[in-house]
């Protein structure tokens, strides 16, 4: 595949029905350089302008933006652009930390095995007769081929809070949804595995996908698609599942509904 | 001693007055009970208080120890003194609080561990509670009581003074503060110890608040008085569970916490009492690790024993589990309190069959202890003295210096049978004396 | 401390509020019960008085439920509650020892439930609130905390002996305290508001309705 470079635009506004106060928000959008992507021109912009802003970083190597706004107002708004320059033939994103590579490890929070996904990964190592020559990133390719047929991609019959093994039993999903099972599947494997959030090109909305750690570095796999990660994906921010990634965090006080609107842009800069 | 056990009725006629209960829910509605008082004190001897501040303050500084390395190098881990999977898959260990450096370093500021004592007059560690431990206000206010209800019993008998609780929590929340006002955060007062967040507050001088009191503004932690003044909060002794503190760090439903407050704690401009992650040195898995923490960090021998204890991940330990599998208690490490302890003998055949094939493909979800037979102390029950089983949560609060405060809570279960202590369940509270000569 | 927070100010004045309702309407309710011993439909002309809804049948009835209904919003138990739920979250403030006053009224009123002489177990509720007040002034040290709270009783008795309708001196008197009082606080409140209350008592002229409005009105918590 040959190298492109993708201009990007997320916007993200929740307007409210009626003007909220004290409203505090913890935000993690802001796109960084990897060995595959090379980010520039990235303009963030939070509001409405009132906004206080902090920043720090998680231990994830994600970047926060936090602030809290306490005057009433009646939108919030995140808009983040910039260009992305993508390797074609580099699919390393990242030297594997020693250090940080315990938190991928073992199951959390949503990507706990039950019976069912344990039984597949029984199911799956048996099948396959050269798993165990298999190197890592092998073996997650392999998963992900496997989980592609297995599992189908259907809205609305899973929500955010749903977990890997829930999803499993209903044998259909989203995003989200393959990347927790994918990712409850190299753990129990003993490969360390990660959630990602990000961008890919053509789409509408942010995306999900995974990393596994293989011979000193991270490499992407997207399992809804059945692709490696390339030139065409531009991510976000990483994390133990789901509960990490979470774009905005907010909270306020006051009655009003919520309305949020979404749209992702990316597209090939010719 | 007799004048004061006669005196009973008066001291909990006196706790009544002064408020001293704590809530519960029953059929989904909030009722509040008062906690019943039994007259009859545990005693301490000077000698066997020495032996166990030696203990319990070597333990709390090997687990203080332990936080500060889990949470930065884990130089523990790499020396392959802990297993890493009873870190990381610990519900305890929050990746949040990574290389976070709380104020002064100090991770457990008021730890609660429980003690029983053998028929043989040894003394076991059950639990190490690094969280939010409470109970302190109970012997506390109840000493006082006791000391106006019968003053002789106190003059006859040489007893340290436990009233100094409030005065070295304030030392405590002193010591870490990083500027500005002490405050005692509760969820409310619907929680269950309620009676004990604001009796602390008023003693310490602090001010008793909830999460929609603070709130984060740049750098700093503030508080908003009713003429709309900022006031800075330099420590918050939080006696709210780690999951509600933060709900733009934990779960982010939680109304009762602080919105980015562990931003404000990251930078090192308030103090968390105790510090976020502490769960990590509280799980059962790691207790077991314990008595090896302080060899590891302080080099020395562990002088308060912990029940035998076997962790059935390991090859030998499983060998052992399984032989003597009908006399051993078995514990779940994923759940909390009394819950997911099973005796081995209360098995039948085939359900102890079912329980072994999850032991074998789940071993580090479990350990198993030896039982202790563990003494009784009397209590009254009408104008009888009737055993009961009590245990005993002893405090040990660290600031500048590792303090064991010369009490303690001690809970008795009021049925004969029971060897559950738990203030929901019925059960009572004693004073505990520590005697001065 | 004398950091407080908007909450507490609230619940500073209300607890002054209620204590004061529950130890003025007792007060009251002594002169009625006198009045009940002989004279069966003397409760009638008593919730008149104290400005209370009559949903009693029968003597009987007002006597069970007026003083001791947990149910009944006006109940005097029901007051003493709501003075409990705010004096429970002021601990740190107001002191154990103030606060255990407001909890001995309750045991007190329970007693006085199944008493047959009620009156003598209330007398103790009424020595147990002016215990209250006493240690509010002890124990409170700081000024505007403590004067939160006694507003909260000031406007709170102008308001029953305007509903009671009390003599015009016995007004005037309790309005001076109010002036006084109110500047203390720190709190907002209309002084407009103020001035026409305070013309109306010192001319005579009561317009029951605004002049209830106006004190319920007068200050911001």
């Amino acid at each position: 595949m040959k190298s492109k470079t993708l201009e990007f635009k997320y916007q993200m506004e929740i307007v409210f029905s009626e003007p909220i106060i004290q409203h505090s928000y913890a935000v993690k959008c802001e796109p960084k350089d990897t060995m595959r992507q090379k980010i520039s021109d990235l303009i963030i912009r939070i509001g409405p302008s009132e906004a206080k802003l902090g920043e720090t970083d998680d231990i994830f190597g994600n970047h926060i933006y936090y602030g809290n706004m306490t005057e009433p107002h009646e939108n919030f708004y995140i808009e983040v652009s910039g260009l992305a320059r993508n390797s074609g033939t580099d699919r390393r994103e990242e030297k594997l930390n020693d250090r940080a590579l315990g938190f991928y490890k073992y199951a959390s929070k949503h990507t706990v095995p039950g019976a069912g996904i344990k039984g597949y990964y029984q199911k799956l190592i048996e099948r396959n007769k050269s798993y165990h020559t298999l190197n890592d990133l092998s073996k997650g390719e392999y998963f992900m081929g496997e989980l592609y047929k297995d599992f189908a991609y259907v809205s609305g019959v899973t929500d955010i809070k749903t977990n890997a093994e829930e999803a499993f039993q209903l044998g259909q999903g989203v995003c989200q949804d393959y990347a927790h099972i994918m990712i409850s599947l190299c753990r129990l494997a003993g490969i360390p595995a990660r959630y990602v959030v990000g961008f890919m090109i053509g789409e509408g909305y942010s995306h999900a996908w995974i990393e596994v750690a293989s011979e000193g570095y991270w490499y992407g796999l997207d399992p809804t698609n059945n692709l490696y990660i390339d030139a065409n994906y531009i991510k976000v921010s990483c994390g133990r599942d789901y509960a990490d990634c979470i774009i905005d965090k907010g909270s306020f006080l006051g009655n009003a509904r919520q309305q949020q609107n979404i749209s992702v842009k990316v597209a090939e800069v010719l | 001693m007799e004048q004061l056990y006669k005196q009973s009725e008066v001291v909990n006629d006196l706790l009544a007055r002064y408020g001293v209960k704590f809530g519960i829910y029953k059929n989904g509605n909030f009722k509040e009970q008062l906690f019943p008082f039994d007259a009859i004190p545990r005693v301490i001897t000077k000698e066997e208080f020495n032996y166990l501040e030696r203990g319990l303050s070597q333990r709390v500084r090997a687990l203080n120890c332990f936080l500060k390395d889990i949470y930065a190098e884990k130089k523990i881990v790499k020396d392959g003194v802990l297993p890493e999977e009873f870190l990381y898959a610990s519900s305890g260990y929050l990746a949040e609080c990574e290389s976070i450096m709380p104020p002064k370093g100090i991770y457990s500021h008021i730890s609660g561990i429980d003690l029983v004592q053998s028929k043989d007059g040894t003394w076991y560690v059950l639990e190490d509670n690094l969280r939010v431990p409470s109970g302190a206000s109970y012997p506390m206010i109840a000493r006082e009581l006791c000391r106006r209800s019968s003053p002789g019993t106190f003059m006859e008998n040489k007893v340290c003074d436990n009233r100094n609780y409030a005065s070295l929590l304030k030392q405590v929340m002193d010591y870490s503060n990083t500027g500005g006002i002490n405050v005692i955060m509760t969820p409310g007062r619907y929680n269950a110890a309620y009676f004990e967040h604001s009796y602390l507050a008023e003693k310490t001088g602090s001010v008793l608040v909830c999460g929609s009191d603070l709130f984060v503004e740049g750098d700093h932690l503030y508080y908003r008085d009713y003429t709309g003044k900022k006031i800075q909060v330099g420590a918050v002794y939080r006696r709210i569970s780690d999951e509600y503190l933060d709900p733009m760090t934990f779960k982010e439903e939680s109304v009762i916490g602080v919105p980015n407050i562990m931003k404000v704690y990251k930078k090192g401009n308030v103090a968390l009492i105790n510090a976020p992650g502490n769960g990590i040195a509280d799980d059962k898995g790691i207790y077991y690790f314990v008595p090896k923490m302080i060899q590891y960090y302080l080099g020395e021998e562990s002088v308060l024993n912990n029940a035998s204890t076997y962790l059935p991940f390991y090859q030998k330990d499983m060998e052992y589990v399984l032989e003597n599998f009908d006399k051993l208690v078995i514990k779940d490490v994923a759940e909390a309190g009394g819950y997911g302890v099973v005796f081995g003998s209360s098995f039948t055949k085939e359900k102890k069959e079912d329980f072994i094939e999850l032991l074998k493909r789940e071993p580090r979800r479990f350990i198993a202890q030896e039982v202790i037979d563990f003494i009784d102390i009397d209590i009254m029950e009408g104008d009888q003295q009737v055993p009961r089983k009590a245990d005993l949560r002893a405090f040990v609060l660290t600031g500048e210096d590792t303090y064991v405060w010369k009490s303690g809570l001690t809970r008795f279960s009021r049925n004969p049978d029971s060897f559950i202590v738990n203030s929901s369940q019925g059960g009572g509270f004693k004073d505990t004396w520590v005697l001065s000569q | 401390m004398g950091t407080i927070t908007v909450e507490k100010a609230n619940e500073l004045f209300w607890l002054g509020r209620y204590a004061e309702r529950v130890y003025t309407t007792l007060r009251e309710f002594f002169i009625g019960f006198d009045r009940m011993i002989e004279a069966e439909e003397a409760y009638i002309e008593y919730c008149k008085i104290v400005d209370v809804p009559n949903v009693y049948e029968s003597k009987r009835e007002f006597l069970e439920k007026y003083p001791f209904d947990t149910e009944n919003p006006d109940s005097i138990l029901s007051n003493l509650y709501r003075a409990y739920d705010n004096a429970l979250v002021l601990r740190d403030e107001i002191h154990t020892e103030t606060l255990s006053y407001i909890q001995l009224s309750i045991y007190d009123m329970k007693k006085a439930r199944v008493s047959i002489a009620p009156l003598i177990e209330m007398q103790k509720v009424i020595d147990n609130l002016l215990a209250f007040w006493g240690s509010v002034d002890d124990k409170v040290d700081e000024e505007k905390t403590r004067s939160i709270i006694k507003l909260g009783r000031r406007v709170e008795r102008i308001d029953l002996y305007l509903r009671f309708r009390m003599s015009c001196d016995k007004l005037k008197t309790e309005k001076n305290k109010l002036e006084k009082r109110i500047v203390r606080t720190g709190l907002k409140y209309d002084e407009s508001k103020l001035c026409e209350l305070s013309s109306m008592i010192d001319s005579g002229e009561i317009l029951l309705n605004q002049a209830i409005a106006l004190i319920e009105s007068l200050v911001e918590v």
